[in-house]
């Protein structure tokens, strides 16, 4: 099967999905009405976030779309309800507040670590629960956990260490490692779970890995030559760029002139999905390993992955959805499980259901814990590479899943994670 | 001769006591998601308010504003987690001082020298230091902002009141954002208020009667960014979080706009046009990616069709149909 999209087309269709919200958000009446379970998703849906928020929506209509076709959650249809939180706390306050007064308890989604740090202290108030379905600050399960907040999504602990898991399986040799990351918690987070997963991983093969200090960038900064001119001179042999998103892209984009994509034997990347490769084309990095929220090539054939992608490949003609796509159809998955177990939308009673709930997603089975609300599922990572024959420039040259058995930490909210092998 | 302050007093006074009232009912009869739009709001009134008192009144116009609103909220929740059994009246007092006596250090140095655009720019660039300095600065969440800010209880001798109960901190806003704005009141009102005033109509001429311009401009610089460092110290435990973007121009920005919606040469103009934008935010808030649009056209329309704002044009309209009247009056006459 082949694919013919441009950019225009998909944001044509893509904004199918926000002129379809933003109707029925207007449509809906500011009650609870006549039955109907209203699930409220906050997402980033204008600004500069929207290009993800886009995907989220998608996600999070597919599966309510597919929810209403099957007969609904105890016999009831689903009805979306959608809020901008244009990737900013106080508008994610804001969203969250309007959407527990318009009496809408059950709410998911949320992209920035900010935002859902900003809502979730206030849920208890509202009566109201929220289902994380991209953030991944490690603080939202530890030392900010609450009782109202879950995360039906992976989380950036256990996808580290899982990409150095990864790494340490395929390039056994590559036992010198070093990093470009932005001056972000979540930067400093995801550097220190990767070391945490090198070091232990490397010392029980029994050849210990070195770790050569990281660099620091500035978050959205547009001038990367002195870091490249820097990793250049590195003797370390495997780069972890933790430059993410839009950041990766200019970083990259301007390393091809350095060569840096050759020197490194091993390339990783903690979550920019398709968006380094997207905007590379033939100039990606060959054999670049990018974390994923759900990567939808992996799980052919399990049907809740392949309905969610025919349904996403349908209405946007993309067929390259983003891990978001996933993570959103799975929070709705996730509520729709926990509503038919409680029997109830009560906000106590879901919560209920929520904790030590099993259900099975677009990635396969999760179990979201009882003790810090945190799921366990799948980690996902995908390899490209350059592809002078295509369009587009790039393919995907591999893709594996890791079992999350004993990547995640043990659940200790309140408290915060222990790094055992923390690296400045 | 009727003093001057008699007629604004009673007719301000009573247009506040009906906002304070509607403002202080909001969370019998409004939804939650509405009470804390217009719990920001009272907030953003004051950081309005405050902006105008120097441009409106005084002449200077301050493109950093914002920065003084981050400072006030940082300062409020260094000193809340470090010092926990300290006052939070004191705390909130605190960051209202440390917001002076910083504009008193920057004031000395760039309104001497600077004015105009040159003031614009230059406070420009103290809120894009002060921006990259809360992220980068790692005791204060860097990028990630500074997390688990409390709402406090205020132990008033007697009783207690927790403001993390209900909506106790909501009225606890309102109520200090009316003190600070009759603050704003009462300097827009007082001598020093003229004075301001004639230092806006023409600086030359002020200094000939002998007021003091540039400590008067200073004066102005200060008051403004220590009622706005007080109101960023009260939206920390609202929101419970604060991100760099407290610091970032585009909330700078906000008091220009509400100030050239409402109106700049009224005392109520920022507080029409504060509540005007909080009107088409919430209002559009379902349009999503239509919001910004609606929202820019409307500020464009009424900026345009009405240059001195909202409560200017009113104005303009009443003096117009009030003309025609006194025309034929004086005919028969």
């Amino acid at each position: 099967m082949t694919f013919d999209i441009n950019r225009r087309e998909l944001v044509k269709a893509l904004g199918a999905f926000g002129g379809a919200a933003a109707i029925g958000s207007l449509a809906a009446p500011s009650r609870a009405q006549g039955g109907s379970i209203r699930l409220g998703l906050i997402a980033p849906l204008s600004g500069s976030q929207e290009i993800v928020g886009r995907y989220q929506l998608a996600g999070a209509t597919i599966a309510v779309n597919q929810i209403n076709q099957a007969g609904g959650i105890l016999g009831r249809q689903v009805e979306l309800v959608t809020r901008d939180d244009k990737a900013n706390p106080a508008a994610g306050v804001a969203a969250s507040k309007d959407l527990a007064g318009s009496g809408v308890n059950l709410m998911f989604g949320i992209l920035s670590s900010g935002v859902a740090l900003a809502v979730a202290p206030t849920l208890a108030d509202d009566k109201s629960v929220l289902v994380v379905s991209a953030a991944a600050a490690n603080e939202l399960t530890h030392e900010q956990y609450t009782r109202n907040v879950f995360r039906s999504a992976d989380h950036a602990y256990a996808r580290q260490r899982a990409l150095a898991k990864l790494v340490l399986t395929d390039f056994p040799d590559t036992l010198n490692w070093t990093a470009i990351n932005p001056q972000t918690a979540i930067g400093a987070s995801n550097w220190d779970s990767f070391v945490d997963g090198i070091a232990q991983y490397s010392q029980e093969a029994g050849k210990p890995a070195e770790i050569t200090e990281a660099l620091w960038s500035k978050f959205g900064a547009t001038d990367y030559k002195n870091e490249i001119s820097q990793l250049m001179r590195s003797k370390s042999e495997g780069l972890y760029c933790g430059v993410y998103g839009g950041d990766a892209v200019t970083m990259f984009g301007q390393a091809a002139a350095y060569g840096l994509t050759k020197k490194f034997k091993v390339i990783v990347d903690p979550g920019s999905e398709f968006i380094i490769a997207n905007a590379m084309g033939k100039n990606t990095p060959p054999g670049l390993w990018s974390g994923f929220h759900w990567y939808h090539g992996a799980y052919e054939g399990h049907k809740i992955n392949d309905d969610l992608y025919n349904a996403y490949v349908k209405e946007t003609n993309d067929p390259h959805p983003a891990g978001y796509v996933g993570e959103t159809h799975t929070s709705v998955l996730a509520y729709a499980s926990a509503i038919q177990k409680a029997g109830s939308t009560e906000t106590d009673a879901v919560i209920a259901a929520l904790e030590d709930l099993e259900f099975d997603s677009c990635k396969g089975m999760r179990k979201i814990r009882k003790e810090d609300h945190q799921a366990i599922c799948d980690l996902n990572f995908v390899q490209f590479g350059p592809d002078e024959g295509s369009d587009k420039g790039w393919k995907v040259t591999g893709h594996r899943i890791i079992k999350d058995e004993g990547v995640s930490e043990a659940p200790t909210p309140g408290v915060p994670i222990v790094f055992k092998n923390k690296k400045a | 001769m009727r003093s001057p302050l008699s007629a604004p007093i009673a007719r301000d006074a009573a247009i506040a006591l009906v906002i304070v009232a509607v403002l202080l009912a909001m969370p019998l009869v409004a939804p939650k998601g509405l009470v804390f739009v217009v719990g920001t709001l009272a907030l953003h009134i004051v950081f309005g308010l405050s902006w105008n008192l120097m441009f409106g009144q005084t002449g200077l116009v301050s493109f950093g504003h914002a920065s003084f609103f981050a400072i006030g909220g940082y300062f409020y929740a260094l000193v809340a987690r470090s010092f926990p059994d300290l006052h939070p009246l004191l705390g909130f007092a605190g960051a209202g001082a440390f917001g002076v006596v910083l504009a008193i250090v920057i004031g000395l140095i760039a309104l001497r020298r600077s004015l105009g655009v040159y003031f614009a720019i230059l406070t420009l660039a103290l809120s894009q230091i002060v921006y990259l300095f809360l992220s980068s600065f790692t005791p204060l969440g860097r990028e990630d902002g500074f997390t688990g800010i409390r709402r406090p209880v205020l132990d008033m001798g007697l009783f207690e009141i927790d403001l993390a109960r209900g909506d106790n901190y909501y009225l606890f806003i309102v109520l200090f954002s009316t003190l600070l704005c009759a603050v704003v009141w009462w300097v827009r009102h007082s001598q020093t208020g003229r004075a301001l005033r004639a230092i806006q109509q023409d600086p030359e001429r002020a200094a000939f009667l002998g007021i003091n311009v540039a400590g008067n401009r200073l004066l102005a610089f200060a008051i403004a960014s220590g009622v706005t460092a007080v109101a960023g110290a009260l939206y920390g435990p609202w929101l419970q979080l604060l991100t760099p973007d407290v610091a970032h121009w585009t909330l700078s920005a906000r008091p220009i706009l509400y100030s050239l919606l409402g109106g700049v040469s009224s005392f109520w103009g920022p507080v029409v046009g504060a509540a005007g934008f909080a009107i088409l935010e919430y209002g559009t808030r379902t349009l999503h990616g239509f919001s910004e649009i609606i929202i820019g056209s409307i500020l464009l329309a009424v900026v345009l069709l009405f240059p001195g704002g909202i409560l200017g044009g009113l104005d303009a309209l009443r003096r117009r149909s009030a003309a025609p009247a006194r025309t034929a009056k004086e005919t028969v006459r």
